[in-house]
């Protein structure tokens, strides 16, 4: 295993590289910011100096590439590896701003049902020893498409809103996890105003753990600059040192099994005098 | 052997180890008292010490009507009543609810309550997550939460020891025995037989711990202190 001091590539050594984690990325309801994490963690992960897939697993609603800006640069898919048209590297479209990190797209013109879970499962496999993380994109739902992205991972991470409808299908996406023998579950509460929260407008971070009942990895505040991020095509983590990205930043930190604390709601927010004023400036532009 | 007046008239009558009373419907209100005196003339010797079943005809007996029975013609004559037989439902019904021994209808005699033989407790030993759904003859025990979109159907009771946010339904089979414990009570909805209850927050045991039962044909809450 690669000790947590040895990052980037010339750290790196025979006896040094870890074995190759494999996280699926989940949340059972649409729109809670899967593939926002997924873009994110993997740049994050890369820019320690771990090589990286991100894997879009939502096939025929891919979205991955766009969020990271790679949308462009695709020439074949996962499809096309697994019927055989390429060659797995091939497929794997590398990002020319983070050397470590990779994307594997989804077909686009392909519905789910184009993939069987033993496929995902061997295409997983045979990313087992080149790369350090595979961060696997799940579709939302709870249909084929959730089952074989959770296929060939070894780990999950559930994002969930603090909106009760969110929580209810990751309690749900958590159980189905679990009948699936998945027993490294992480939380990700995604979207928290620390302000509705504190006015008792929102589910705390607190109430979500207690109901969901698994370990809380990280705890994401609402941002607008992850949607600017997202129309950029230029995962926040690469640039932008917002609340959102330094949030980013820890949790990448945690699946490395750093100690990192989690933030209270105040850590949460953006902090200082040119915090304030953006605040002010964006309510009364807002009013305008 | 007979002992009556006539139409509209007390009749006693016997049948068997027992005698039978015939109050007919004519005599509601002050006619049972009007009558007393000479009824008792004529059957006192039969009916001391006797057990004796009140057949009371027609509709609309309310309390003092069997009160004035009591007082003017079973009490006075040193007789008991071993069975209430009221001849309409409505009359049936009450009477029933305040406790009176009724002589069992030729129906209910005749269908006489299957006796289901009692499943096993069903013990789910960790908390049900969305989407999950138990289904058991039995009671059924929760050692965790029923989080919201789980569903716990039981025969018999259902005891969780947790937060029951989700759905239970208990009593399937047995409603009139069946419970639902909740250590801390969050559900929008529970149903217990054919009965159905919806709860909001503003509820006074929400959060609270709870038992549930059908009582007069309601589900009724009880908050239990530990």
């Amino acid at each position: 295993m690669r000790s947590k001091e040895k990052v980037g590539p010339s750290a790196e050594t025979e006896e040094s590289r870890m074995e190759t984690r494999i996280i699926v990325v989940t949340s059972g309801k649409g729109g809670v910011g899967k593939t926002t994490v997924t873009a994110n963690l993997s740049a994050r992960l890369a820019m320690e100096g771990y090589k990286v897939v991100a894997m879009d697993a939502d096939i025929g609603l891919r979205n991955l590439d766009v969020v990271m800006g790679l949308e462009n640069r695709i020439v074949f898919n996962m499809i096309d590896v697994l019927e055989g048209a390429c060659k797995l590297p091939q497929a794997l479209v590398k990002d020319k701003r983070v050397e470590n990190l990779h994307l594997l797209p989804a077909a686009q013109t392909r519905t789910k049902d184009a993939v069987t879970s033993d496929q995902m499962k061997s295409l997983c496999d045979s990313l087992r020893g080149d790369f350090d993380f595979v961060l696997v994109d799940s579709p939302a739902g709870i249909e084929s498409g959730f089952r074989n992205a959770a296929a060939g991972a070894d780990e999950a991470l559930v994002v969930a809103t603090p909106e009760v409808s969110s929580v209810r299908d990751a309690d749900r996406i958590i159980g189905l996890l679990e009948s699936f023998g998945k027993r490294s579950i992480n939380l990700i509460v995604n979207r928290v105003r620390p302000e509705m929260v504190r006015k008792g407008k929102m589910l705390g971070v607190n109430d979500v753990m207690e109901i969901l009942a698994v370990d809380m990895i990280g705890i994401i505040p609402e941002d607008e600059s992850v949607v600017i991020s997202t129309n950029r095509g230029e995962p926040l983590t690469l640039t932008n040192p917002s609340p959102a990205s330094k949030a980013f930043e820890k949790i990448a930190g945690r699946i490395l099994g750093r100690d990192i604390p989690l933030q209270g709601l105040d850590e949460l927010e953006e902090k200082g005098l040119l915090a304030n004023f953006i605040r002010l400036f964006g309510r009364r532009e807002g009013r305008g | 052997m007979t002992a009556s007046s006539g139409k509209d008239k007390l009749e006693l009558r016997g049948e068997g180890g027992h005698l039978r009373l015939i109050v007919p419907l004519g005599l509601k209100g002050k006619g049972i008292r009007a009558q007393a005196e000479d009824f008792l003339e004529k059957t006192a010797a039969i009916l001391k010490g006797a057990p004796v079943v009140v057949d009371i005809e027609g509709e609309g007996w309310g309390r003092k009507d069997i009160l004035s029975i009591l007082e003017n013609i079973v009490l006075p004559a040193g007789a008991s009543v071993l069975l209430w037989s009221p001849e309409e439902d409505d009359v049936r019904s009450w009477m029933k609810r305040e406790g009176f021994a009724l002589l069992p209808t030729a129906d209910e005699r005749e269908a006489p309550k299957p006796v289901r033989p009692v499943a096993e407790s069903l013990v789910v030993d960790e908390s049900m997550r969305s989407g999950m759904r138990v289904d058991h003859d039995g009671d059924v025990t929760i050692l965790g939460n029923v989080n919201e979109g789980a569903e716990v159907f039981a025969g018999r009771s259902v005891l969780v020891l947790g937060r029951l946010r989700g759905l239970a339904h208990a009593g399937l089979t047995v409603p009139e025995e069946a419970l639902i414990v909740s250590g801390q009570f969050e559900a929008s909805q529970v149903r217990i037989g054919d009965r159905i209850s919806y709860m909001d927050a503003g509820c006074p045991w929400w959060g609270k711990t709870v038992s549930m039962k059908i009582l007069d044909g309601s589900i009724v809450v009880r908050e239990v202190i530990p």
